[in-house]
């Protein structure tokens, strides 16, 4: 698809096209993937592969240098947010089945993820958390879909979903809440 | 947890949260209220909050790490990135060094990617790198360099300052108060340089001043600093449109958005000078930037000293050394008014340099009959739009460009901030008391330029729209009893048909539009209310009829779609009104039953719940008003009840929604009709206490409000109602009494309608049963029940004269004309039993 497609696309979501979206996502997981194992063959296996690189490297292929406005960034970020999200999940299973079964030799792009280092939570634990929050109130869950997979600012989470950023904030705030207290089984059912 | 408690635990705690920890208990007491399982459930997630703060901190999240890094460009014009330094507004700031190995110098590029690559911004800003590269002052960070890249955005290339943050730098080195005065002396010194050369900095700020491990200290970003007095129109760099600023540091005239001049800097070094030596600002840092712009205009500064925190180390100390004339220099640079404050930065500065010399310093204290004639000036104003007079201010001093030039660009910036204004900052306001006659003022200011740009356009169909819409905002705003207004409703009438009829021209232009259907529909159902309003029913009535066809249709084609849904239930509810005007109950009551079902169905699908919820207990009590005149009582009060319970969640999740109280006023004052027609007279009282008192609170809340004031004369009669039933009639004259005496002053005001003065009639017919009960009850004392009899015909002459003059200008429908006579009959029997 050439970069030109790829920022109509853009454009498309930012006009609130859900159909664009769905679109776009598996495009740029496809990209990702694509790059990582172009990567992951001709680097030393003991490399670090920075994730960084790759999205960004994702992004200019996608979308092209002379990029769009900030907004359509955004949302590419948005779409990039719920990839990293699964791809950090895939990653958090198949590390836990590696040391079940104490081995692991498949390359993947999760495996490329690998340098990450450990999160100080329980990645699967949050995500199970969230997938409940998501249930309760879909706006919130999207809210930290963004702001903890997809690293978006405040203002960027706002503009992906065209709410105000002090709604972002106070989504934002108390969800950490409600997610932590789920986690820990605080919180009352 | 349902996703309905969860939302009212969110709420609370998402307030919690922004309440200072030593507020938050008496906070959760009163949010919370008696529901302890609902208390218990934020208790427990509260208690997280440092917890969940470090470990699900975004700064840690995996996504900020492969975010952290934007990609840089590798070079900007003959410079190569090093790496990204800063963030703002207007661009970005990178640490860069001369590409083609000339000189190793290290720079700081701003890329300015706020701007629109084109021809005029780029002439724009070459003409302010060329003021800008006249500035040569150690203490300013020298702009070297600038133009655009191949893809057009301009950028600046900046000497790079190695320092730190100026309140980081006195933090680190615990500087006293004489070293922090000389480092803010070098920063008036460049700026009182910058002035001298016609140029002001409009956004000074600690972020934007650092300090080099040397003690230099350096002004960045000059770069929006515009020439003093260059604002003839079609000047170039005025055309940039209104500056960013940063409200915290702003004067009241900048936050007004009045012309800029040096006074604006003298004041946002005041604000620095401030913290520099208080260690906080002058106004308390909040989350609203309404809040804080209303404490910037109208709140006295407090006093340097006072503003020390007790709990720094040296409090007492560092307090005796602030009072006097430091605390009156501060004072003077702050002050409201531009003309009192110093008129030049260097003079400012001279009077600092006093006194670290223990001379006499020039600024004096202001004496009391100034400030108090200052006081009573910022009420005058200040009082009856309050704060949202500030945010109108803010939002049209901007509208200042419209003056100059009227390219493409500035026809789209125009119509944007009209938009803007007219439509997101109007329903912003809305709910806030005090809002009515600003909200009356913006719809009107943003339709006039919304007017001008659409006969500039010509056939400019979206213009078109907004246009309608303005005028349908305008005709709420002034007449639509329903919400609070002016109450104007010939204006109103008239701005409603205005609209109403743009809309139904485009919207037949396209019919699958459904935008454009939402907007004739809801235009359409203003319209016939306020026909109804009007006294005009028939015409009323065929408007609302056309629209109940077109909204059957659109809903038939769209069954589970909940704009479809909500805007079918609008065009019923109109219709349902106006039939009920007609006395048409039960056609009335099939109406309002498929309205309540329909909002039933839509409070579970959309995603408002707030404004669905509050459709809902309309709905409900609409219903429950017909069911009540047919005498359905049971079924009346329960749909009350219903609609109370809804209201009272309204108001615990929103006690500022004023909206939500009248709404909730209206419950108790209608379950106090319904208990009073079931012949439950002390839960009548108690319901109509109930609504007035949240009345009370509404009118006091917005003395312009017409709708509160005349809900707080309505219950004050209902009270005075029920109590004449329970037989107490001198306290119910006492309450009818003032109830008339409030309609009368009502009906007195602009643009009062024929509903009030035919309130106030009535009144006067209850206030003269009352008598002639009183008179009955005198059955002993002749001459007492004699004058009884006197006054009652008395007051019922005043109906039948208050009647009879609507009667005479065409205004009371002619179902009530009887009454006019039924009056004069009822006061001549009493003068009968007078005599």
């Amino acid at each position: 698809m050439a970069p030109q497609d790829v920022a109509q696309l853009l454009v498309r979501i930012g006009e609130g096209d859900k159909a664009a979206l769905d679109e776009m996502t598996p495009l740029v997981y496809d990209e990702l993937r694509r790059l990582a194992q172009r990567l992951l063959a001709v680097e030393r296996p003991d490399h670090t592969l920075q994730p960084t690189a790759l999205v960004h490297e994702a992004y200019l292929r996608l979308v092209g240098q002379r990029s769009v406005d900030w907004r359509n960034r955004a949302h590419f970020m948005g779409v990039a947010a719920t990839m990293m999200r699964r791809v950090l999940i895939n990653h958090a299973k198949a590390r836990n089945a590696a040391k079940r079964e104490g081995f692991s030799n498949a390359v993947t792009l999760d495996d490329a993820f690998g340098i990450f280092p450990s999160p100080a939570i329980d990645v699967l634990a949050l995500n199970h958390s969230l997938d409940e929050l998501d249930k309760l109130d879909p706006q919130q869950g999207k809210v930290v879909e963004l702001r903890y997979f997809g690293g978006l600012s405040i203002e960027e989470t706002a503009e992906c979903l065209g709410i105000s950023p002090a709604t972002v904030k106070r989504e934002w705030g108390t969800a950490r809440l409600w997610l932590l207290g789920h986690m820990e089984g605080t919180a009352q059912p | 947890m349902t996703a309905a408690r969860w939302g009212e635990v969110k709420t609370i705690l998402a307030s919690l949260l922004e309440t200072d920890p030593s507020q938050r208990a008496a906070e959760m007491d009163r949010l919370c209220g008696s529901d302890s399982e609902l208390r218990s459930s934020v208790e427990s997630l509260l208690a997280l909050e440092q917890k969940a703060g470090a470990l699900l901190d975004s700064a840690a999240a995996p996504g900020a790490q492969w975010r952290a890094e934007a990609p840089a460009p590798e070079t900007i014009g003959p410079y190569r990135v090093v790496k990204e330094i800063g963030r703002g507004g207007m661009g970005v700031v990178y640490l860069g060094e001369r590409a083609d190995g000339q000189y190793r110098k290290q720079v700081a590029i701003k890329l300015i990617t706020a701007a629109h690559p084109d021809a005029q911004t780029g002439r724009r800003f070459e003409r302010e790198r060329q003021i800008l590269a006249q500035l040569e002052h150690p203490g300013i960070a020298r702009l070297l360099d600038g133009g655009s890249t191949a893809g057009g955005q301009p950028y600046f290339i900046m000497e790079y300052v190695d320092g730190l943050p100026l309140l980081e730098f006195c933090r680190r080195g615990a500087l006293g108060v004489s070293e922090r005065l000389l480092l803010f002396l070098q920063i008036a010194d460049a700026v009182g340089y910058a002035h001298r050369r016609l140029i002001v900095h409009r956004d000074l700020k600690p972020g934007n001043i650092l300090v080099t491990a040397e003690g230099q200290v350096k002004l960045l970003d000059f770069g929006l600093g515009q020439m003093i007095g260059g604002q003839q129109p079609g000047d170039e760099i005025t055309q940039a449109g209104p500056a960013p600023m940063t409200p915290a540091y702003a004067s009241p005239e900048q936050i007004r958005g009045e012309s800029y001049t040096v006074a604006g800097d003298v004041y946002s070094l005041g604000v620095i000078l401030f913290e520099l030596l208080a260690g906080r600002r002058p106004y308390a840092a909040t989350t609203s930037y309404l809040d804080l712009a209303r404490a910037i205009c109208d709140d006295e500064a407090p006093p340097l000293a006072d503003a020390v925190d007790a709990a720094a180390p040296n409090a007492a100390a560092l307090r005796r050394r602030l009072r006097g004339d430091l605390e009156t220099i501060v004072a003077k640079a702050l002050e409201k008014d531009p003309h009192r404050r110093y008129p030049t930065v260097d003079e400012f500065a001279a009077d600092l340099r006093r006194f670290l010399e223990g001379r006499p310093v020039a600024a004096r204290k202001p004496t009391w009959r100034y400030r108090a004639a200052r006081l009573a000036a910022r009420h005058r104003i200040a009082v009856p739009a309050g704060a949202l007079a500030l945010l109108l201010i803010v939002g049209f001093a901007a509208f200042g460009w419209w003056e100059a030039r009227r390219s493409e660009r500035r026809f789209n910036q125009v119509r944007g901030l009209a938009h803007a204004v007219m439509f997101e900052l109007y329903d912003a306001i809305a709910p806030l008391p005090g809002s009515t006659a600003a909200r009356a003022l913006l719809a009107r200011r943003a339709l006039q330029y919304l007017e001008n740009l659409s006969q500039e356009a010509g056939g400019n169909r979206s213009l078109q729209r907004e246009v309608a819409l303005g005028y349908a905002r305008i005709g709420e705003v002034e007449g639509d009893l329903s919400q609070s207004s002016l109450g104007r409703v010939p204006a109103s009438l008239e701005s409603l048909r205005k609209g109403a009829g743009i809309l139904e021209r485009l919207a037949a232009g396209s019919p699958g539009d459904a935008g454009l259907r939402h907007d004739y529909l809801r235009a359409a159902v203003d319209l016939a209310r306020a026909y109804g309003q009007a006294g005009q029913f028939d015409a009323g009535i065929a408007q609302v009829r056309r629209a109940v066809a077109i909204a059957e249709g659109a809903a038939a084609a769209h069954p589970s779609e909940v704009a479809a849904m909500t805007d079918l239930e609008a065009a019923l509810a109109g219709l349902a009104d106006a039939v009920s005007n007609e006395k048409r109950y039960p056609e009335a009551i099939v109406l309002r039953e498929r309205v309540q079902d329909l909002a039933r169905r839509v409070t579970v699908l959309a995603h408002d719940s707030r404004e669905s919820q509050r459709s809902l207990a309309v709905a409900e009590k609409r219903l429950a008003a017909l069911y009540g005149v047919t005498g359905r009582l049971d079924d009346c009060r329960r749909e009350y009840e219903m609609a109370r319970l809804i209201d009272e969640q309204r108001c615990a999740h929103n006690p500022q929604d004023m909206r939500a109280k009248i709404d909730l006023s209206y419950d108790y004052s209608d379950l106090g009709w319904a208990a009073g027609a079931m012949n439950r007279l002390d839960d009548a009282l108690q319901f109509n206490r109930m609504a007035l008192d949240l009345r009370q609170q509404a009118a006091q809340a917005d003395p312009q409000d017409f709708r509160a004031a005349t809900a707080v004369a309505a219950s004050t009669k209902r009270i005075g109602l029920v109590l004449k039933r329970m037989a107490k009639p001198s306290e119910a004259l006492s309450e009818l009494g003032a109830a008339a005496a409030r309609y009368a002053e009502l009906s007195l005001r602009p643009g009062a309608d024929w509903a009030t003065v035919r309130s106030l009639a009535e009144t006067h017919q209850d206030i003269a049963e009352t008598w002639t009960d009183l008179a009955q009850a005198h059955t002993t004392a002749a001459a007492q029940r004699r004058a009884d009899y006197l006054a009652a015909a008395g007051e019922y002459e005043q109906a039948r004269d208050l009647l009879a003059g609507l009667r005479d200008q065409g205004k009371l429908p002619k179902s009530e004309w009887p009454y006019v006579d039924g009056m004069a009959s009822l006061a001549q029997k009493a003068r009968r039993g007078g005599q």
